[in-house]
């Protein structure tokens, strides 16, 4: 790689071109002597961090590629292989994409690195991607490819929607599996059909917390399959077991969620909301059947504009509703509200929110003005072992807006000290309680799903 | 009846949070030997008339103990689900329920647990059948109002050390929890400190105020209305001890109108270096969190609604069922709360919830 002579300025470390190259494979390329050896540790520094970036978009990128071309070497097909990490490579670090370029004719060329804007400092957000469905590995299943390409389209965007999605498709590829001979399901299963669905879903779009809790709790669920079980009666379990999360975690959550939200809003009540979230949605339309008047001030995502299509739903349903395409005037509209309802795409241990962009200025502002702030959201969604003080830990890079002059990060994070309050399904802990509070009970709780 | 040292193991004790064993002395309880005619209200009433120092938390466990002496039950189910009936008609007959609910929420916990055979620390012979469970939770029923009384002691002992040689304490409300804090600190030779007490017209603030004095103490005593000038004008004022009905699970408090006043203006007033500290014991502490708004209302207390503007400069009559005018209540935020003084030590604002935690 011609750029990689002379230190790379952040931002450009990938070309465009000899990025699609695959890392698999090939350790036979010697290291070749391109690397002029005078450069001052500075310098030298510098490279090898552009390099790294490059090499992780590499990595990616070479994933597909790899598992279409079947690499020289065996267990390129399994899940451990499709990480692209343990396999054997000649020479490591520097020199590696140093000779990488001089493999490129043989494999398929992707024109564009969507990644090449986005500087160094970002490099380690990951953003959805549109696999071609050809490069898709072969052990995907075609239910998992179609959610898969929801996914990187968003066409399925929010967490729990994410979540059922990717649940069915895993019910639909448990009831095509058979265990080969000599193979239990219990040890089978997961690395040999499972992991090669899971590595394709997380590059279309990374996991979701939900989708993470949910897989975790399937493979714990599959670990404690006696090895001495039916196959068919195994299977039927785990069919069970799937349906058993969709209603419990999602469908009986979203219910009682709502409801008990609905009860929190009074009449005469003034609810703020930001962009369009399916949970605060049902409640608002829930407190309306309860013959509940208020009114509604929906904030909207400028970048999402879901909130438009609340706004008509809630209007439709009878209920005024103060419609602002963006944040501009937020602090009057926020302090003129009763109460600021939320709903979230996760939340830490350490109870911060993990919500759509621009949710952290309406808490903050709600914090400002006295007014409080109400999250809506499924046990599912809380991430019990990570923390998050910051919106660049864990977030995703908006893959329609990432052009060289900007890019957009989805999420954003609000710390627990702006929120009142969460609402889950969650009902012994006095129902609305702070997030710790719903997290020291969650902790302390065997999740009832694996036993 | 008379009730024995208790002889059951330590985790069979009602939990009342004091971890410290108060002495156990005979005692002589009203028997409701009639179970038909039992009424909890009545009940609750009466004791908490008969002690002035038992709180209303406890006169709530120990009318639902008496309840459970007035009816026979023999199922297990059959004696929940008669508590759960008398608690949710001991809560509607008050207009501020919270205090009730913090008490009956902890016996009713305690109770299924107990039933339930899962006190921490049980060894299976040690589980005790319904009708010993019974039997014991009669038997100890005063160990309830014992362990608070202790659990004021307790607070006592922490809160002294809060008091500073030197300083003033400001304090309002006449709550027995603060009063006892000040007594024993003004029982310390090495500290020589002023009280100034915000009279806001109830008789146990003056009788307080009256009591500090008899002690022996300077107590100045002001109105509500002198608040924001005495904190501006007094900087040996360091400290501000409240009392309070309820502690919510967010670290905040429902306590007597005004207390919210004078939270804020112990944060907003420049000048010194002042504290505010609630002295509460943890039975306070009610599984609610005031999060809609209007927040009271929210919390099921029922008291005058000023957006209503109902008064038109004419006499009107008092709607039924409300607050008097005297026991009106506000909510203050934990933010403006600098900690807890409570039998277990102090606490800030944010580790309310951890005690909650403790018994569910």
């Amino acid at each position: 790689m011609a750029a990689e002579t002379h230190p790379a300025p952040a931002g450009t470390p990938a070309k465009p071109g000899p990025t699609a190259a695959p890392a698999a494979g090939k350790p036979s390329a010697p290291a070749t002597g391109g690397e002029p050896a005078k450069l001052t540790p500075a310098q030298l520094k510098a490279k090898a961090k552009a390099e790294k970036a490059a090499r992780r978009a590499q990595v990616k990128d070479a994933r597909t590629a790899a598992a279409q071309v079947p690499p020289p070497q065996h267990g390129g097909g399994d899940a451990k292989g499709a990480k692209g990490k343990g396999k054997p490579e000649g020479p490591q670090g520097q020199n590696k994409a140093a000779h990488r370029p001089s493999i490129t004719g043989s494999r398929p060329v992707i024109e564009k690195d969507v990644r090449s804007s986005i500087p160094d400092f970002f490099s380690h957000v990951p953003m959805a991607k549109r696999v071609p469905l050809s490069q898709a590995h072969k052990d995907v299943h075609p239910e998992v490819l179609s959610v898969g390409q929801q996914m990187s389209t968003f066409a399925v965007k929010d967490s729990i929607a994410r979540l059922e999605a990717t649940l069915r498709a895993f019910a639909k590829v448990i009831e095509d599996y058979e265990t080969p001979k000599g193979n239990s399901l219990s040890r089978h299963l997961v690395p040999h059909a499972l992991n090669p669905q899971i590595d394709y879903l997380t590059e279309c779009r990374p996991m979701c917390f939900a989708m993470g809790n949910a897989i975790r709790l399937l493979k714990a669920k599959i670990n404690n399959i006696d090895i001495n079980d039916p196959e068919d009666e195994a299977k039927e379990g785990l069919l069970e077991w799937i349906d058993t999360v969709i209603n419990e975690r999602i469908k009986l959550a979203e219910f009682v969620i709502a409801r008990n939200a609905a009860q929190l809003i009074n009449d005469g009540a003034t609810i703020l909301t930001y962009g369009r979230h399916r949970l605060v949605e049902k409640t608002f339309l829930k407190a309306k059947e309860n013959g509940k008047s208020f009114n509604v001030t929906i904030i909207d995502d400028p970048f999402e504009g879901g909130g438009q299509d609340l706004a008509k739903i809630l209007r439709e349903a009878g209920i005024p509703v103060l419609y602002s395409p963006n944040l501009g005037g937020l602090r009057p509209k926020v302090a003129a509200a009763s109460n600021v309802f939320l709903g979230g795409e996760a939340i830490f241990a350490n109870g911060s929110l993990n919500a759509a962009s621009g949710t952290a200025d309406v808490a903050m502002t709600a914090q400002n003005a006295g007014v409080k702030v109400i999250v809506l959201c499924e046990t599912i969604n809380f991430d019990r072992e990570r923390v998050s003080v910051d919106a660049l830990t864990y977030n995703e890079i908006d893959p329609e807006r990432n052009t060289a002059e900007s890019f957009r990060l989805l999420y954003d994070n609000t710390q627990d000290r702006y929120i009142a309050g969460v609402v889950t399904e969650f009902e012994s802990g006095g129902g609305n309680s702070p997030a710790q509070a719903i997290l020291a009970l969650l902790r302390k709780q065997e999740d009832p799903l694996i036993a | 009846m008379a009730t024995d040292e208790p002889s059951q193991p330590q985790a069979q004790e009602l939990p009342v949070r004091p971890k410290a064993q108060p002495a156990s002395s005979s005692y002589f309880s009203q028997q409701h030997d009639d179970s038909q005619s039992f009424d909890i209200v009545k009940t609750y009433h009466e004791l908490l008339f008969s002690d002035k120092d038992i709180t209303m938390p406890v006169a709530a466990i120990e009318s639902l103990i008496e309840l459970m002496r007035a009816t026979p039950s023999s199922t297990a189910m059959e004696l929940v689900e008669k508590v759960r009936a008398e608690k949710a008609k001991l809560l509607a007959s008050a207009p501020n329920p919270l205090p009730i609910l913090a008490g009956a929420d902890l016996f009713e916990q305690y109770l299924l647990r107990s039933l339930r055979g899962q006190t921490e620390g049980t060894s299976p012979e040690k589980i005790l059948s319904f009708d010993e469970t019974r039997q014991h939770l009669l038997d100890n029923r005063q160990l309830f109002a014992q362990r608070a009384k202790a659990a004021r002691d307790n607070i006592a002992v922490w809160g002294t050390r809060y008091v500073s040689d030197g300083k003033v304490v400001l304090t309002m409300g006449g709550s027995r929890t603060v009063t006892r804090i000040l007594l024993r600190a003004a029982a310390d030779k090495t500290k020589h400190f002023k009280v100034i007490y915000i009279l806001d017209g109830k008789p146990r603030s003056q009788a307080a105020a009256d009591e500090l004095r008899a002690a022996g103490l300077e107590v100045e005593t002001i109105s509500m209305a002198k608040v924001a000038f005495v904190l501006g004008a007094q900087k040996k004022i360091n400290l501000v001890l409240v009392g309070t009905e309820a502690i919510t699970q967010d670290g905040g408090i429902v306590s007597a109108m005004g207390t919210a006043q004078v939270a804020a203006l112990t944060k907003s007033i420049k000048g010194g270096m002042k504290r505010l500290y609630v002295a509460a014991e943890t039975h306070k502490i009610v599984r609610k969190t005031p999060i809609a708004y209007p927040t009271l209302q929210h919390l099921g207390i029922k008291q005058k609604d000023i957006g209503k503007f109902e008064n038109l400069g004419v006499e009107i009559t008092q709607d039924e069922g409300l607050l008097d005018e005297q026991d009106e209540v506000d909510y203050t935020d934990p933010e403006l709360i600098d900690g807890f003084i409570t039998e277990q030590g102090i606490k800030m604002a944010w580790q309310i919830w951890e005690l909650v935690d403790d018994y569910i």
